[in-house]
């Protein structure tokens, strides 16, 4: 698909992208299919088919407004897709709600960050460990605690747990976002905009992370708006813009990209 | 068997009657963003104004104005004394206000005794409609109340105070850059809910009577009134008033006496559930 | 400093040994062993107040365990009270089944009530949720009013006949007639409630509920089903406020829709969980208690306030709100959370972890938010 053929001009572009592919459920831990999303008149989504193999650390590219969000907001069931098909591990979840999705194994951060302002880092993280149970009393004796504990020093909070949320600088609430996400033990995790507002150091620091977490299993999707932290952490990109795919293939690949080039020309 | 004209002359009268209450009630809301629950002690303020008057004067027309007048006043004294100081906090607002019936409630039945008092009829005798006798009372206080209604339609609809009061409910910003003097605003829409709750209190008292505790019920209507057309439209408290006006008159009719009331408490929780904006109501912020 | 070990887990042993509790823990602990002997020291019309004033105790953590937790302010809990009661003493007067049986069946009856209700605040913003709390109970009185042979109308279940109270059960007297009996069987549905509500909200459970308030989404995005633990608070609050209900009808109380469903008891109970302090059980129990005892004292004194010329009896609930009123301007969180705060603040001056919000309470934090919600819909600001 050309990137909204408004010029005119008739470069192919360098990444062949098939209008008609089609995924089948196995072509990946995470397979989109189709997936289309209105509101009302807007199309966010519109027909993005893609597929995250099993623990690479895939990219997902595109400007400002390009329908990223709302791609993951529909994959992870804050709402469900007006079209298409999502599948995780060969399972139809098209549709499932969050709490759900979580449980299949799929967690992700917020961009926007979502702490519970209500108490502190560590109390944020043990409420993430709790389990979807009812009746659960490990929580009275401690256990959740001490796994709480160990999460933040994991990410690089040990120093900070006893605070609150509203006192973290911004890398902190990051931080904190992950151990969230990484407390309900996921298989695949999709990280939102992690590098904005970021310093040098601290991309370092939390790419550090990232990449250890896929050396231990674990697939990662990140989420970025263009590629300047990205660059040395993922394995493979994908471009979108306008709700529709824009390009595929390798970091260098997409860079090289004239369509990319040009709906970045102007927004870095 | 009541008979349909019975029935209907209630409708309509009663319809009327919780109008100007729930235009009161809604006005408040729409400009001051308060939900005042002393508005029904209000109605009760009216009507044991009247009936004082007239005991003095022996006239039940000097009563009707002082009803009015001193709700206005009443409900005037209540905004700059107490809510205008704490508009912000809702709750405080809701606290206050109920706590303010209550004492009124109190004082009235310290003050004139827990019976029920007889207030003057504005007009005597009754009229022969279509075969069935109808108090002259009734057909006053629905044509009164419609003047009054139309009235109010006319001033916010063309005076300039009015279409002020409408801007404001509309948007508390968009007035003021309107170069709209909101506090202007709010103490003529407190005074002009007032009056009409008093006047309101006198009608009901007239073909009812008057007791302490009779505020209650109209409050609880027009809280089911003003949900059902849309908080803060006065176009909403109209038709919102006469559905639950006839759906109870149905209800106390072909069901029971004493489930009048119900059916607008029903309309209530289904309106909330299914549409907590009502009819004309503005939008609301999505969650 | 960091991690804790295996070994450092609590055992249940350490966690429930009055020595190792801290100081406001060891004092409630002295007050559950107070209420154990009282009954051996006071003369029986105290116990029988005294029972009333555990039934109300019971029925304000009910409502603490919602509306303190989840968010969602009910004003109508007397709907379980009455549910619970009702069908309590209905299923005895009309079938005859034996007030201990038929107990238990009224509290099953309040679960559903409290089913029922939790849907509506799935879907209903706060506000609008709370104002079918406050109609849906005025609902049900018209309903019975409706039916006065099967309910007693106004007057309660007294005017269709006699309720049996509980039977004795072998030598124990029947706490229905011997007021020390019905004390300790008070005396046993409020320990029984206070356990269950302190247990789960200091569980796991307690963190989720209070984490909803703060962000539902975020909770689904930890894997957690909100809607499930909300429904969860509805029904067991549904529950104990019923089996409370319905054993106060049997008992010492009656079977009345002024002492059960009447809005009066619904925003009494909320004016007893503020003073106690919302959203903490404990607070609400010893609120409870305090606020039915003052309640009590102030209707039975002949004091007589001078201009006015009313009897302090007629006019107590004004009295109470403004004294509330009051409290929520300068105590917002309410008396237990104040007082336990001034003794942690004695007893470990260097406190290892923040005080777990920031300064403000978790009263403080739903009243702020409901207020916000409130605010908002009103077409202003949130704060």
């Amino acid at each position: 698909m050309s990137s909204g053929a408004q010029s005119g001009d008739a470069e192919p572009p360098a990444e062949p992208v098939d209008d008609a592919r089609n995924f089948d459920p196995d072509d990946g831990v995470l397979v989109a299919d189709g997936l289309t999303k209105r509101f009302g008149g807007l199309t966010a989504v519109d027909d993005l088919s893609f597929a995250v193999e099993e623990q690479e650390i895939l990219g997902f590219i595109g400007p400002n407004g390009a329908g990223k969000s709302t791609t993951f907001n529909c994959i992870t069931g804050r709402y469900p897709p007006t079209d298409g098909t999502v599948y995780y591990r060969g399972e139809d979840v098209t549709g499932l709600p969050a709490y759900e999705m979580v449980g299949k194994g799929l967690a992700r951060t917020f961009q926007e960050f979502r702490p519970f302002e209500d108490r502190t880092i560590l109390a944020n993280v043990q409420t993430a460990l709790v389990p979807d149970e009812l009746f659960s009393t490990s929580g009275l004796r401690g256990e959740t605690r001490a796994e709480a504990i160990k999460l933040c020093e994991r990410v690089g909070l040990g120093d900070e747990m006893h605070r609150m949320p509203d006192e973290l600088p911004h890398a902190g609430m990051l931080r904190l976002e992950l151990a969230r996400a990484m407390a309900t033990d996921p298989d695949m995790m999709l990280i939102d905009e992690p590098f904005a507002g970021l310093a040098e150091g601290e991309i370092g620091q939390i790419s550090s992370l990232l990449t250890e977490l896929r050396e231990e299993g674990t697939t990662l999707v990140v989420v970025d708006h263009n590629m300047r932290g990205l660059l040395e952490l993922i394995d493979r990109a994908i471009v979108i813009n306008f709700g529709e795919l824009l390009a595929e293939g390798t970091p260098e690949e997409i860079r090289e990209n004239p369509d990319v080039q040009e709906a970045y020309l102007g927004s870095e | 068997m009541v008979s349909a004209i019975t029935i209907a002359t209630n409708v309509l009268m009663l319809g009327a009657l919780y109008s100007l209450v729930a235009i009161g009630f809604t006005l408040i809301f729409g400009v001051g963003g308060v939900l005042n629950l002393s508005h029904g002690a209000i109605i009760t303020v009216g009507a044991y104004s009247a009936y004082a008057v007239d005991a003095a004067t022996g006239s039940i027309v000097l009563g009707a104005i002082a009803a009015a007048v001193i709700s206005g006043a009443f409900s005037l004294a209540l905004y700059k004394g107490l809510i205008s100081k704490v508009r912000h906090n809702p709750v405080t607002v809701l606290i206050l206000t109920l706590v303010v019936a209550i004492v009124v409630e109190q004082l009235a039945l310290v003050v004139f005794g827990g019976e029920e008092l007889l207030v003057p009829q504005l007009l005597g005798g009754s009229i022969s409609v279509l075969g069935d006798s109808i108090q002259a009372n009734r057909i006053l206080v629905f044509v009164l109340s419609w003047v009054l209604i139309g009235g109010l339609f006319y001033f916010v609809d063309r005076t300039r105070t009015g279409k002020a009061i409408l801007a404001t409910s509309m948007s508390d910003k968009g007035a003021a850059l309107a170069g709209i003097d909101s506090e202007q605003v709010y103490t003529y829409t407190w005074v002009l809910a007032g009056a009409l709750a008093g006047l309101a209190g006198l009608f009901l008292a007239s073909f009812q009577t008057a007791n302490p505790l009779m505020g209650r019920n109209p409050l609880l209507l027009s809280f089911a009134i003003v949900v059902l057309g849309g908080l803060g439209s006065i176009r909403g408290s109209v038709i919102g008033a006469y559905l639950i006006s006839f759906l109870d008159q149905m209800t106390i009719t072909f069901l029971s006496e004493r489930l009048a009331g119900v059916s607008a408490l029903v309309v209530l929780v289904l309106v909330l559930l299914v549409r907590p904006k009502g009819l004309f109501g503005r939008e609301l912020v999505e969650e | 400093m960091s991690g804790q070990t295996q070994s450092d887990l609590k055992s249940w042993g350490d966690i429930l040994n009055p020595v190792e509790m801290q100081r406001h823990q060891q004092v409630g602990l002295l007050g559950i062993v107070a209420l154990f002997v009282l009954p051996l020291v006071i003369p029986a019309i105290y116990a029988i107040y005294l029972s009333s004033a555990l039934f109300f105790a019971t029925f304000v953590m009910s409502w603490d365990f919602v509306s303190g937790y989840t968010g969602e302010i009910s004003f109508g809990h007397g709907l379980f009270f009455g549910v619970g009661g009702y069908t309590s003493g209905m299923l005895n007067l009309h079938m005859g089944i034996d007030p201990w049986i038929a107990a238990p069946i009224g509290a099953v009856a309040a679960g559903i009530a409290g089913l029922l209700i939790g849907f509506p605040s799935l879907r209903v913003q706060g506000p609008y949720f709370s104002l079918i709390t406050l109609v849906t109970p005025i609902i049900l009185i018209s309903v019975f009013r409706f039916f006065p042979d099967l309910t007693g109308g106004e007057l309660g279940l007294v005017s269709v006949g006699t309720v049996e109270k509980f039977s004795a059960i072998g030598p124990i007297p029947s706490p229905g007639f011997d007021p020390y009996s019905g004390y300790y069987l008070a005396l046993f549905v409020f320990l029984l409630a206070l356990v269950i509500f302190v247990a789960i909200t200091r569980s796991d459970a307690g963190m989720v509920l209070t984490a909803i308030r703060a962000d539902e989404i975020s909770v689904a995005a930890t894997g957690k089903n909100p809607a499930k633990f909300k429904l969860f608070a509805f029904v067991l609050s549904g529950l104990v406020g019923g089996l409370a209900g319905a054993m106060y009808g049997h008992s010492v109380g009656g079977f009345n829709v002024s002492e059960l469903l009447a809005l009066i008891i619904s925003i009494e109970v909320i004016v007893a969980a503020i003073l106690g302090g919302i959203g903490t059980i404990t607070g609400a129990a010893i609120g409870g208690l305090f606020f039915y005892l003052l309640r009590v004292f102030m209707r039975n004194i002949e004091f007589t306030i001078p201009v006015v010329n009313v009897p302090v009896g007629e006019i107590y609930f004004l009295l109470f709100g403004i004294v509330t009123l009051g409290f929520l301007f300068y105590l917002p969180e309410g008396i237990v959370p104040r007082l336990v705060g001034e003794w942690r603040a004695r007893s470990e001056p260097q406190a290892g972890e923040a005080v777990a919000d920031g300064g403000k309470s978790r009263g403080e934090r739903i009243v702020e938010e409901w207020t916000d919600d409130l605010r908002e819909l009103f077409g202003g600001e949130r704060r």
